[in-house]
């Protein structure tokens, strides 16, 4: 090592010497060691030994106390590597193995302080004569006996009456031993006389820790688990830490939830099921306790109609049980009672794995039962609108029950929701095969017709006339008959081709005669033909049969509207006015919506009358701001949102469409603002649909601009 | 599969030991039976409510209590009703458990109090330790 080297060592080593003993002197004694450890590295010349046993000594002290004793032997022995003579080092050295029950390192060490003259020889006595007691030897006859005090000897020579039963001890050994040994003699009236004193009056806080424990054994074999509970929750509380008190008190808490539940009290027995698990590791008997009373409180549940609680109930037994084919079941009917579809349809393909297998067992499933099932965990997974699961698992169904045509049909319906119409169309083609009169098939064939166009397909009216044939009262395939042609109506009317319009609504007429709605569709087509004699014999009919329905008028003034003459159309929804009471004002605004393409002379006056018959409270100014943008009338909306605002009307949902309006002119700082507002509301509110949907609006507003553009296009309907 | 009543519901023949509840969503409930109801049960019990229940007088209670006896009425459709009511547990039937309860002396608990005497008993020994030179 260079001389340069050498002094810049001694230098760093007086550093460290001095933090460690202004560290050792603020009792620090962990920093104190790292400073001496290093100068003992650098310059072992220099090493402060005794100064480091020290250190190593009071801080494996310390950890000792506490409750760390195996850190503080290692540091009590690091401190003897140093210091191997120091008596003091060697006696605690004794104390901790002692306190470990290793009584032979103890005796050992005791043997060596007792080998030095003073006062650390005279306090190793008593610990010595114990340790000897404890390894079944005799102290008596030893020197450290002798260096006992009179009451030490007396102690000691009376716990040695517990080596041999029975325990006979003297009437003035203390009474917590008197106690415990009347309780070894069966003699359980001494016992607990003598166990009361010793809690009333305990010696130290030892004493009264294990009087209270054997209070729970007294209690215990008495079969009085709640009071060995009491007794030993107190010995616990009192700081008595064991092994045997955990177990115990896990094994009584398992028996008197066992009690509880003989006796029907199912909350009591799983409050007592539950702590028995928080004082051990878990295992199956205590687990299907608590799943039991989980279950039968969900029973309890259910018959009040409390499906959240049952549902609580049967999860914590499925986590205490690890699931059963019962469970599976129930948690399936207790999520779709709650809604939760997807969770339901989950359970009931658990439900399906874990059936039983063997046809004896009680809850075995014949093949149809198992084809129900399957489609039951179908109907959820459509319900949850994941249809793709739902074909799958439907033929699954169709599996375990090739006759079942109900499986079929839900299989048909399926496959259509998921857009597979040729696929559907198969499947109901096999169930008319078995069963050509089959209604629901012969609608759904219809349907599905419909769906993949005529072209394709062919009409689907033989399919429904079929029905009616079959069936003439059935309400479905009549009303499927009418909306068909009457879409065909709407269709021709779009293309201007009136006359083709009016033989399809004639043929819905046909279907269901003195429809008000197709009345007044006939009416609206014969004004705008402008053959008004017509018209008016079609409307008196509309209105004679369908007097009372807004749709009707709205029908009719909208074909006013078209063909420009609005004093008409005024003068209709003065009619209604008259016929109908209390005319909602989003008849006025849906009447708006429809002048907005015609005539703009219209508008003011539909959205005057629209305020004028809100009634105080109805949120009319941001409807009328939603339709106004609908329609791309910025301005318009805007008008009547401000006015929303001014007057409190639903002003949340008024600042969100506002910043859609913004972005879409493309003021973004606008759009932020609106939305910031919106979101305080929300906040203020605790309103969370509101919430969602600002956070929506500005999500599309951090989209690309194309994304955005799209998704502002959809309008207000989004939010 | 078969149905399992709760220890606590029994029903003895021709006699009903359940109240009828009418917000139940089942059925047996609703008419006040068990789930081991016989078809005769099922129809007494029906049309002693419909006398309590009449549809001119109670048209509400009257659904609920048609709509229960329906899904009962036919033994094909009892069949599917039954499958899809909830199951009860089964009674309960106490398993081995996994150890005993300790209920015997201990006589080291006795030495361990003498463990707590003296220096064994103590947690600071301040006066043991020695000032450091340098």
């Amino acid at each position: 090592m260079g001389k340069k080297r050498r002094t810049r060592n001694l230098q760093s080593s007086m550093a460290l010497r001095r933090n460690g003993l202004n560290a050792f002197e603020r009792r620090d004694y962990t920093e104190a060691i790292e400073a001496w450890e290093r100068v003992r590295r650098q310059t072992p010349d220099r090493l402060p030994e005794a100064a480091l046993a020290e250190a190593y000594f009071r801080r494996g002290l310390r950890l000792c106390a506490a409750g760390d004793p195996e850190a503080g032997l290692d540091d009590l022995h690091r401190a003897a590597d140093l210091q191997p003579e120091d008596p003091r080092i060697i006696y605690h050295l004794g104390l901790v193995a002692h306190r470990h029950r290793d009584f032979d390192e103890a005796i050992h060490r005791y043997q060596a302080v007792r080998q030095d003259a003073g006062a650390l020889a005279r306090r190793a006595a008593y610990p010595l004569a114990l340790a000897l007691l404890e390894e079944g030897e005799d102290p008596t006859e030893t020197a450290a006996w002798h260096g006992l005090s009179d009451n030490d000897r007396l102690m000691l020579s009376e716990v040695s009456a517990f080596k041999r039963r029975p325990y006979d001890l003297p009437d003035d050994a203390p009474i917590l031993w008197q106690a415990i040994a009347a309780l070894d003699a069966n003699d359980e009236e001494r016992a607990e006389d003598a166990l009361e004193s010793a809690v009333a009056d305990p010696v130290n806080p030892a004493e009264l820790q294990v009087a209270h424990y054997y209070r729970g054994v007294l209690a215990g074999r008495r079969e009085d688990w709640e009071g060995a509970l009491r007794a030993w929750n107190a010995a616990r509380a009192a700081g008595l830490r064991m092994e045997r008190l955990e177990e115990n008190l896990q094994e009584a808490y398992h028996r008197l939830a066992e009690q509880r539940l003989e006796r029907g009290d199912m909350e009591g027995a799983l409050m007592a099921g539950e702590e028995a698990l928080r004082h051990g590791s878990s295992y199956p008997s205590l687990e299907a306790l608590v799943s039991h009373a989980h279950q039968r409180l969900a029973h309890e549940a259910v018959s009040k109609g409390d499906w959240a609680e049952a549902l609580e109930h049967w999860q914590a037994a499925d986590a205490a049980e690890g699931g059963s084919f019962r469970l599976a079941f129930n948690l399936a009917l207790a999520h779709e009672r709650r809604e939760g579809f997807l969770a339901a349809a989950e359970r009931w393909r658990e439900a399906l794995r874990r059936r039983p297998r063997r046809d004896d067992d009680p809850d075995a499933l014949n093949d149809r039962q198992v084809a129900q099932l399957w489609q039951r965990c179908a109907e959820a997974y459509t319900q949850a609108g994941e249809y793709d699961e739902a074909v799958q698992v439907l033929r699954n169904a169709v599996t375990w029950n090739p006759e079942r045509l109900e499986a079929r049909l839900a299989l048909s319906e399926a496959l259509m929701l998921n857009g597979q119409t040729e696929a559907a169309s198969n499947e109901l083609e096999r169930v008319l095969d078995r069963d050509p009169d089959n209604l629901p098939a012969l609608l759904h064939m219809g349907e599905v017709a419909y769906a993949r166009g005529c072209w394709w397909q062919g009409s689907p009216v033989p399919y429904w006339e079929r029905v009616l044939a079959l069936d003439p009262e059935n309400v479905h395939a009549r009303q499927l008959l009418v909306d068909f042609y009457h879409d065909q109506a709407e269709r021709s009317r779009h293309w201007g081709k009136y006359t083709q319009a009016i033989e399809h609504h004639h043929k819905a007429l046909s279907y269901w005669p003195g429809n008000g709605r197709i009345l007044a569709a006939l009416a609206a087509l014969h004004l705008r033909l402008e053959e008004y004699e017509e018209a008016q014999s079609w409307v008196d009919q509309a209105l004679e049969k369908a007097g009372d329905d807004l749709m009707v008028y709205e029908s009719i003034i909208s074909a006013w509207l078209d063909v420009g003459r609005f004093d008409e159309a005024w003068r209709v929804m003065e009619q209604a006015e008259a016929a109908v009471e209390n005319v909602p004002y989003d008849f006025y605004v849906s009447l708006a919506h429809y002048s907005i393409d015609h005539t703009d002379e219209m508008v003011p006056r539909w959205l005057d009358r629209a305020v004028e018959k809100a009634a105080p409270g109805e949120p009319v100014f941001v409807t009328i701001g939603e339709m106004a943008m609908m329609n791309e009338a910025f301005d318009l909306a805007s008008d009547y949102l401000e006015r929303a605002l001014e007057s409190g009307q639903n002003p949340g949902q008024a600042h969100l469409i506002l910043g859609v309006i913004s972005l879409r002119q493309g003021d973004t700082a606008r759009a932020e603002m609106h939305w910031s507002d919106a979101m305080k509301i929300a906040r203020r509110n605790n309103d969370d649909d509101l919430r969602e949907r600002v956070e929506e609006a500005r999500q599309i507003f951090y989209a690309p601009p194309s994304l955005r553009d799209l998704i502002a296009n959809l309008g207000p309907d989004l939010f | 599969m078969t149905m399992h009543e709760p220890e606590s519901q029994h029903e003895t023949a021709g006699k009903r030991e359940r109240q009828p509840d009418l917000t139940s969503g089942d059925p047996y409930a609703v008419l006040g039976l068990t789930r081991r109801a016989s078809e005769r049960e099922i129809k007494r019990a029906y049309f002693a409510l419909v006398r309590e229940y009449a549809p001119e007088t109670h048209p509400e209670p009257f659904k609920l209590i048609r709509a229960a006896y329906e899904k009962l009425r036919k033994t094909e459709v009892r069949a599917e009703t039954d499958l899809f009511l909830f199951q009860l547990p089964y009674p309960w039937e106490p398993r081995g458990r996994r150890g005993g309860i300790d209920l015997e002396v201990h006589p080291e608990d006795v030495r361990a109090l003498l463990r707590n005497h003296g220096d064994l008993g103590r947690d600071e020994f301040l006066d043991d330790y020695r000032p450091v030179r340098l």
